[in-house]
């Protein structure tokens, strides 16, 4: 059973995110910054990552480089309101942009390419 | 004979004095008769002044014993001997005992009784002034010193009468010429307080040209004026002010006939109510554009040489070609339409001056009373042309900064309103991105609920509509996002036609739904452009939403691409055309003002998104519109 950690600074997006994520067939473990994440990458080892650009503290788009320096190929979807980070080089270091809406099937479409490529 | 010429001296010295004294010219000459009548013992002396005009005399000073009076008029009693001397400008002396000679006789009929006299002519250099007269009722030899000397008094006496002469008639001259420039100054007033009224281009030149031509200004026929155009190098007609022809021209003479206005007044009047436009030589004068290096035209001469041309025609010749372009157009020397007598045809040519040398020239003639143009007039309308030059050059400098400050004023607007529209983006911005995250937990939450709820259930029904509405508010989060970041693009290379055909397939089941037909017609040899792929689909779907919704009923949404040139450069046009009735005439302008809406829905944000696009990748976006069949987008790309 595939592994994914979902990263968000909002605890109903972080529940919405695991319930949806859950239903789907994946493990789900969540983090509420950035720190947190790459802790979370350690012990939880998760096969994906879902990482919300505006956080504070250590932003998404930080983490982002961060996770890559410890692993280089770990699919990460960096989901934002919207897209203002979309032109911003660091960002594409991601396998995934996606702007949060209210219907996750975007987002759980590109779960499961990436998941499925890996 | 020493004290005789002693005597002769101090007489001579007395009348001398008098002569040069300070004393009035009537009184000079009774002091002098005076004299005169003392030092010679005369019974009458008498000092006549001659008219040329009308070969006549007047008494103007006297003296004499009682009884014997001299003739007021001159003509009665030695009238015949007094004409005598004044054609001869000699001095003729009768004594009693002589034989007066044979010429004399009858003139002397009426003179009766023993007497003697003397006429000596008052005359210097051949010029003739008047008679002395020196009478005795007995005779009376003048001796030959006497003679003499009475000569020499004749001489000295024309002192005053020169002076007085000379004094009448430079009184008289002065005062006409005061007289002459009291009009002028009270002329150039009036005009300049009509040319103070307005700081109004047309109305400064039409006051100038009419002041030139009205008759209480400077009476001319017709004035034309020309300014330098120092961008195209050539003078260029402004205006020209005068009747088409002498039928015309009678008329306005007997409308302005009596009619006894302030001239300012009227000048400021006439400026208001009306305006030269029309009138054939004014619309000729406006074609007129005279290169300044032609040579030999007497326009570009004067303000080259900066002096005015009083040009008689018949006296200096041909000083124009035919192929002039005044000629051409206002018929100034040969126009056979004006039947000018070429011989008496006259006009003048005045530079207009300002600050830094000429400006440009005033043509005036008398094409139609044919009135010579006077030195005089020449220096008026010269003296003239010096204020007018200004008044339109100080016109022409307030233009420039009253558009300078209009369009410093549209500058400022247009920052005043992009910076408004960024401080509204940056907001909205803010205030979508914290609304965001709320909406997208309500309505996934939402969504999660109506997934649990059972078919049927009439709670599904109402999550049916939280899901929806959400999807609203999220739909205008994007537009304001959209809006505030359209200017932020990434630019890759991108096949348009690809964007569009993606983006019709994105949208072929709700225009099917609606009945509406899509034509495409795309050129597949178009260049790929670098452009921001999903602001230029942003625009697309916008641009194709809004014919979706103004074709409600159905109808056709024609999709084109096709290659384009404009002001030498290359772009890729897309034309997004629908029936939908088009956009009614009063709200086009408003199109594309964000917030700007006639659906009752949306927030009016779209067509503002597509500006800013297009703007944001230098592009253009045009409508067609065509009220009460449909509207066409054109968006322009550059290559």
């Amino acid at each position: 059973m595939k592994k994914i950690l979902v990263v968000d600074d909002e605890e109903n997006i972080r529940l919405l995110y695991k319930e949806e994520l859950e239903e789907e067939g994946y493990t789900v473990d969540v983090a509420i910054n950035g720190q947190e994440a790459l802790d979370k990458m350690n012990t939880f080892k998760p096969d994906l990552i879902t990482l919300d650009i505006k956080m504070p503290g250590m932003d998404g788009v930080e983490t982002l480089r961060r996770i890559r320096e410890v692993q280089r190929n770990l699919p990460v979807i960096l989901c934002s309101a919207y897209g203002e980070y979309k032109q911003d080089l660091t960002t594409w270091a991601s396998d995934a942009y996606v702007i949060k809406t209210s219907d996750l099937n975007e987002l759980k479409g590109t779960i499961r390419i990436l998941l499925l490529n890996d | 004979m020493n004290s005789f010429v002693q005597r002769e001296c101090e007489i001579l010295g007395k009348i001398i004095r008098v002569s040069y004294s300070t004393l009035e010219f009537d009184a000079c000459l009774s002091r002098i008769v005076g004299i005169l009548a003392e030092a010679f013992s005369t019974d009458l002396c008498a000092l006549y002044a001659f008219h040329e005009d009308s070969n006549s005399f007047t008494l103007t000073a006297s003296s004499y014993r009682d009884g014997i009076e001299a003739d007021s008029s001159g003509s009665s009693r030695w009238g015949g001997l007094m004409g005598k001397v004044a054609r001869s400008h000699r001095a003729l002396f009768l004594a009693g005992d002589d034989q007066p000679d044979s010429n004399l006789k009858g003139m002397m009929k009426e003179l009766t009784g023993p007497f003697s006299l003397a006429l000596i002519p008052i005359a210097d250099d051949g010029f003739f002034y008047g008679i002395l007269l020196l009478y005795y009722c007995q005779p009376r030899r003048f001796e030959d010193e006497e003679r003499e000397f009475l000569l020499i008094v004749g001489r000295e006496i024309s002192g005053p009468f020169r002076s007085s002469q000379f004094a009448r008639i430079d009184a008289t001259r002065l005062a006409e010429e005061k007289d002459r420039q009291a009009n002028q100054l009270s002329l150039l007033y009036e005009i300049n307080n009509a040319l103070l009224s307005t700081m109004k281009f047309e109305q400064i030149l039409h006051i100038i040209l009419t002041a030139i031509t009205i008759g209480d200004g400077m009476g001319f026929n017709r004035a034309m004026l020309f300014l330098s155009d120092e961008r195209r190098n050539c003078l260029t007609g402004m205006m020209g002010v005068g009747p088409d022809n002498a039928e015309e021209a009678g008329n306005i003479w007997k409308k302005f006939e009596g009619k006894r206005d302030k001239l300012s007044e009227m000048l400021s009047s006439l400026s208001h109510n009306y305006s030269p436009k029309g009138t054939n030589l004014d619309e000729r004068v406006r074609r007129v554009s005279i290169p300044l290096e032609k040579e030999g035209c007497i326009l570009v001469r004067t303000v080259r040489e900066q002096k005015p041309f009083n040009v008689d025609y018949g006296r200096d010749g041909l000083t124009c070609r035919e192929d002039c372009e005044l000629n051409k157009e206002i018929n100034c020397i040969l126009g056979s339409e004006s039947k000018v007598d070429l011989v008496s045809y006259r006009f003048a040519t005045v530079p207009l001056w300002g600050r830094e040398g000429t400006i440009g020239v005033i043509v005036v003639d008398n094409l139609y009373n044919q009135r010579p143009i006077t030195e005089d007039d020449i220096q008026l309308l010269t003296m003239f042309t010096r204020q007018a030059g200004l008044a339109i050059e100080n016109c022409i400098l307030y233009k420039y900064l009253t558009d300078a400050h209009l369009e410093l004023k549209a500058t400022q607007e247009t920052l005043l309103q992009s910076e408004k529209l960024a401080a509204l983006g940056e907001m909205a911005a803010s205030v979508a991105h914290e609304i965001k995250n709320p909406l997208v937990s309500i309505g996934g939450f939402t969504r999660r609920l109506y997934k649990k709820l059972d078919n049927g259930l009439y709670e599904k029904g109402y999550a049916e509509v939280i899901i929806k509405e959400v999807n609203r508010l999220e739909g205008i989060l994007n537009d304001i996002l959209s809006f505030s970041n359209a200017s932020k693009v990434v630019f890759e290379k991108f096949d348009l036609n690809r964007i569009i055909e993606e983006t019709l397939i994105g949208m072929e089941d709700e225009l099917k739904s609606q009945g509406i037909e899509v034509e495409q017609s795309l050129d597949s040899n178009l260049p790929e452009i670098p452009c921001d792929y999903r602001q230029i689909k942003q625009v697309f779907i916008n641009l194709c939403s809004n014919s979706r919704d103004a074709m409600a009923g159905g109808g056709r949404l024609t999709v084109k691409s096709f290659p384009l040139s404009q002001e030498g450069r290359d772009y890729i046009g897309i034309e997004i055309g629908d029936t939908g009735g088009g956009i009614p005439f009063e709200v086009l302008h408003n199109i594309f003002n964000p917030f700007f809406t006639t659906k009752g829905w949306g927030t009016g944000l779209g067509l503002a998104i597509c500006h800013r696009i297009v703007d944001g990748h230098r592009g253009v976006i045009e409508v067609d519109n065509d009220p009460g069949r449909g509207v066409t987008f054109i968006v322009k790309l550059p290559v």
